[in-house]
């Protein structure tokens, strides 16, 4: 028992120190997890964009958390940051070396309220499990009211058309000095509105007086500061400006636009506890951030009307002009026609379509129109190139295209023409073998006009006997022609006849012992009939015969069916009656008597048919 | 005793066989052989009588040739003559009478029997040109018509002949395969005319089907609202109307109503009356 004990037990201690061998370096992986959140600033104003960040030590590749969808907050993630950094302490002798592995999570929030909104938990999953951060707190805001900083939108036209280009313009009036700043703009990023692609025109000798414009989305605009005046007082004023389209008809209210920048604030400077050497030198200006918005502002879109509009309308806004040309001008029919478009007018024409060329009538009818593409911008202009066919030689010019546009001055569609293009069209020349020979393709003729084919009028009627024959053929008439019928059938019962006698005659000759003894009896009998009854060797005959028949009947040689004892076994096992086997017996032993000692007038006569009665009934046991 | 054998009862039945297939045979023809040649005659004389009189500016032309066609028709309906010079004929004389309708389903029924001939494909050509209505062909027809050519060109005899010959020809050579089982090339040849048989044999069944599954017409009247159900209360399916020589396949019927669908695959409804099919 103690030996069972001792076992017992030391098998337990092997047990725990084998888990926990197993399980001390997770445990000692969860304890070094850390998760830690921040945030810049818990003080924000409304549209002012804030870093909330949250860090994750210990695991080599934590997942990304997923920020739960909030209405309070705009979310832009950012790429996350991973650091790892080693150290090594050296303490008492010992050296220690540690690795440190760190991601950090960064995201960018936007409130979209004024009040106390909360960053909610959210929850990362680090090392199998999954950790819940605090939530936290936002005061935001309302943007602050200041005299001596505004920030105004105005639009060039308080309404417009679908797809008219407008302009929107900025001014930020900048009445005191300014650190840093930047833009939010989310009528950028509404999807009702187009912002074609735009340079603005830049004065070399103003190159000084233009700035960046940062926005929130981390793109830049250019915009020029200058000098100006508000309420009486001198300010600065960044102004940019960006073309849009409306692409929606209604009332439209821009959401609205604000200017994020940091201060002086002299009365927030900072106090440290112990006087540096440096007091002063190093110390920076303490800064405070603000934010103003645009007041709101709306539009009135109006949809284009549908009266008078061309079914071939394709969208464009504003007067335009299209130019055409094409190249090559003298050609053949069917060879290729490059038909260059340029079409010139709009302000911006980086979405500007015109009307399908190849569903244009008057193309269509004379050409055949294919490869046509999207149009590139070409300074002011955008080009469209297709490929045309001339169909005959009649073809004569490009007619003039039609391009429909919408005049918003006069409210009404007008259409922009080309010129026609002339054309020299040519027929297709046949190829003959004549050309491949080197050999002119006609011979000179000495007399005048080339003798045409007129194609107009029909031929001739037919005439004669040829109306009256029925020519109806197919399936539908073999009813009535039952010999196409029977010749159809007859042919596979041909066949199948054919086949058989073949088999047959295989059959046969594949066994011409059984055709001797089928036939041995007729042979036999024939034999018979042809002794005269006053022969005198007749008996000799009839033994022959009958020894020929036994021996086909029996399959054996003739010399082996000689003698009454030859055959007598094989005729009893093929079952012929002991009666007609005596009948045999006696038989033979009458012809072997005639042979010797003569026979008698009436033997001669009764042996040949005794032979054939004989035989009758042998064959018709076999 | 009477003994019934094999081949007499065989012999019977095929006497029984052939005669039930005779009795199938007889046509559907009113008219003699003379009747007939005598009207072929007449109406001969009569269209060369109104193309006379037309060449003379006589407008009598016309009642001359109304005759004609008459007779023709006559051959047609009671001889029970389908001919495709009897057609071609027709379709010339309707065509002289100014009616595009019936001028193009006589030469399309002239086209069964004689797909390729030149007269008649250039007739039709230019009768079609003078159609008001231009529906374009699908490109899908023409593939077909270009890879099996063989089946829209040669007339139906042709091809049924065809069949009947290289039918025989295969089972010549498999009964030559049963004597000569050595000769490979016997087999060949009973294979190849077994193809061309086949070939033969399904262009006749496509024939059949096509006849009873795509039933071509030809619009008759001169101006034919077609509208979108079989009623006039319907809107009409085009914004002008379809007019004479238009062709287009049978989809249906109701009543007085025949749907149909041009060679572009639009459909519509038109009457009965104003529009004949190819084979009634």
């Amino acid at each position: 028992m103690p030996h069972s004990f001792c076992c017992h037990s030391r098998f337990a201690l092997l047990s725990w120190l084998t888990a926990l061998a197993f399980l001390l370096p997770l445990a000692l992986a969860i304890a070094e997890t850390e998760v830690k959140i921040g945030i810049s600033s818990q003080n924000v104003y409304l549209g002012e964009t804030f870093v909330f960040q949250i860090s994750v030590s210990g695991d080599s590749e934590p997942e990304a958390p997923a920020f739960p969808k909030t209405a309070d907050f705009q979310v832009e993630s950012l790429a996350p940051q991973r650091n790892q950094s080693t150290s090594i302490s050296i303490i008492n002798g010992r050296m220690t070396n540690t690795s440190v592995n760190e991601t950090i999570f960064r995201y960018n929030l936007t409130a979209t309220r004024t009040g106390t909104l909360r960053i909610p938990p959210i929850p990362v999953k680090v090392g199998g499990r999954v950790t819940h951060t605090q939530a936290v707190p936002v005061h935001v805001m309302a943007p602050e009211k200041m005299d001596d900083m505004a920030l105004e939108v105005a639009v060039s036209s308080p309404e417009c058309y679908v797809g008219q280009p407008v302009t929107v313009t900025w001014k930020w009036f900048i009445g005191r000095n300014v650190l840093n700043y930047r833009f939010s703009l989310p009528l950028l990023t509404e999807k009702d509105f187009s912002f074609p692609a735009h340079t603005p025109n830049l004065d070399p000798a103003r190159r000084r007086d233009y700035r960046k414009i940062p926005l929130s989305s981390g793109d830049e605009l250019i915009g020029i500061l200058e000098q100006a005046t508000r309420n009486g007082v001198p300010v600065s004023c960044l102004t940019f400006s960006l073309p849009m389209l409306p692409m929606q008809a209604g009332t439209v209210t821009f959401p609205a636009s604000t200017v994020t920048f940091s201060v002086e604030d002299a009365s927030r400077a900072r106090r440290s506890r112990r006087q540096s050497l440096f007091d002063g030198f190093f110390d920076q200006t303490p800064t405070r951030t603000m934010t103003i918005a645009a007041p709101a502002l709306s539009l009135n879109v109006k949809d284009l009307p549908a009266e008078g509009k061309p079914k071939n309308f394709s969208g464009i806004v504003g007067p335009c002009r299209v130019e055409v040309s094409a190249s090559p001008r003298q050609v053949s029919v069917g060879d290729p026609i490059i038909l260059t478009v340029h079409v010139s007018g709009p302000e911006y024409v980086d979405n500007l379509r015109i009307p399908a060329l190849s569903e244009c009538p008057e193309l269509s009818r004379d050409f055949r129109v294919s490869g046509e593409e999207p149009g590139v911008v070409e300074s002011n202009r955008k080009v469209f190139q297709c490929t045309l066919r001339a169909v005959d030689a009649q073809v004569k010019a490009i007619p003039a295209l039609r391009v429909p546009f919408f005049n918003p001055a006069s409210g009404h569609y007008e259409e922009a023409l080309s010129e026609p293009i002339s054309l020299e069209v040519e027929e297709v020349r046949t190829v003959t073998a004549l050309d491949a020979q080197g050999l002119p393709t006609a011979l000179p003729s000495n007399s005048g006009s080339k003798l045409e084919t007129v194609t107009e009028g029909i031929a001739h009627n037919y005439g004669g006997d040829i109306l009256l024959v029925d020519q109806r053929a197919g399936l539908a008439t073999w009813p009535k022609t039952p010999w196409k019928i029977a010749f159809c059938l007859a042919w596979p019962c041909i066949y199948l006849l054919a086949l058989g006698a073949v088999a047959w005659h295989r059959h046969r000759c594949a066994d011409p012992g059984a055709i001797a003894a089928q036939r041995a009896a007729g042979k036999c009998l024939a034999a018979l009939k042809r002794i005269q009854p006053d022969d005198a060797s007749g008996p000799d005959l009839t033994l022959a015969a009958l020894t020929d028949f036994l021996a086909a009947k029996l399959r054996r040689p003739p010399a082996a069916a000689q003698s009454f004892q030859d055959v007598q076994a094989p005729l009893a096992a093929a079952g012929i009656a002991p009666a007609e086997l005596e009948r045999l017996e006696k038989l033979f032993a009458g012809c072997e008597a005639s042979r010797y000692a003569g026979a008698t007038p009436d033997d001669l006569k009764q042996i040949p048919l005794e032979a054939a009665a004989i035989v009758k009934a042998i064959n018709r046991a076999f | 005793m009477f003994s019934t054998s094999l081949p007499s009862v065989v012999l019977s039945a095929a006497i029984f066989f052939l005669a039930a297939l005779g009795a199938c045979a007889q046509g559907k023809s009113t008219l003699t052989a003379m009747q007939a040649a005598a009207l072929c005659q007449e109406a001969e004389q009569l269209f060369n009588a109104g193309n006379d009189k037309y060449a003379a500016g006589d407008v009598a032309a016309l009642d001359d040739w109304r005759k004609a066609a008459a007779r023709y028709e006559r051959l047609v309906n009671e001889g029970d003559y389908h001919n495709g010079a009897l057609f071609y004929n027709l379709g010339n004389i309707y065509f002289r009478l100014d009616d595009i309708g019936r001028a193009i389903l006589n030469y399309r029924r002239a086209q069964q029997f004689i797909p390729r001939d030149p007269n008649l494909l250039r007739n039709l050509a230019f009768v079609r040109s003078r159609c008001r209505d231009h529906v374009p062909e699908p490109e899908r027809i023409r593939v077909l018509k270009t890879v099996f050519f063989w089946h829209y060109d040669l007339p139906p005899s042709w091809r049924e002949n065809g069949f009947l010959a290289t039918f025989a020809a295969a089972w010549v050579f498999a009964l030559l395969c049963l004597w000569r089982r050595q000769r490979h090339w016997l087999r060949w040849c009973t294979a190849a005319f077994a193809f061309l048989a086949l070939a033969l044999a399904s262009s006749l069944v496509v024939d059949e089907w096509n006849r009873q599954k795509h039933r071509p017409g030809v619009i008759l009247g001169e101006s034919v609202t077609a509208r979108k159900g079989d009623s006039d209360s319907y809107e009409p399916s085009f914004t002008e109307p379809l007019h004479a020589g238009t062709e287009f396949t049978l989809i249906g019927s109701r009543g007085e109503w025949l749907e149909i669908a041009l060679s572009d695959g639009r459909t519509c409804w038109v009457r009965r009356h104003q529009a004949e099919l190819v084979n009634p």
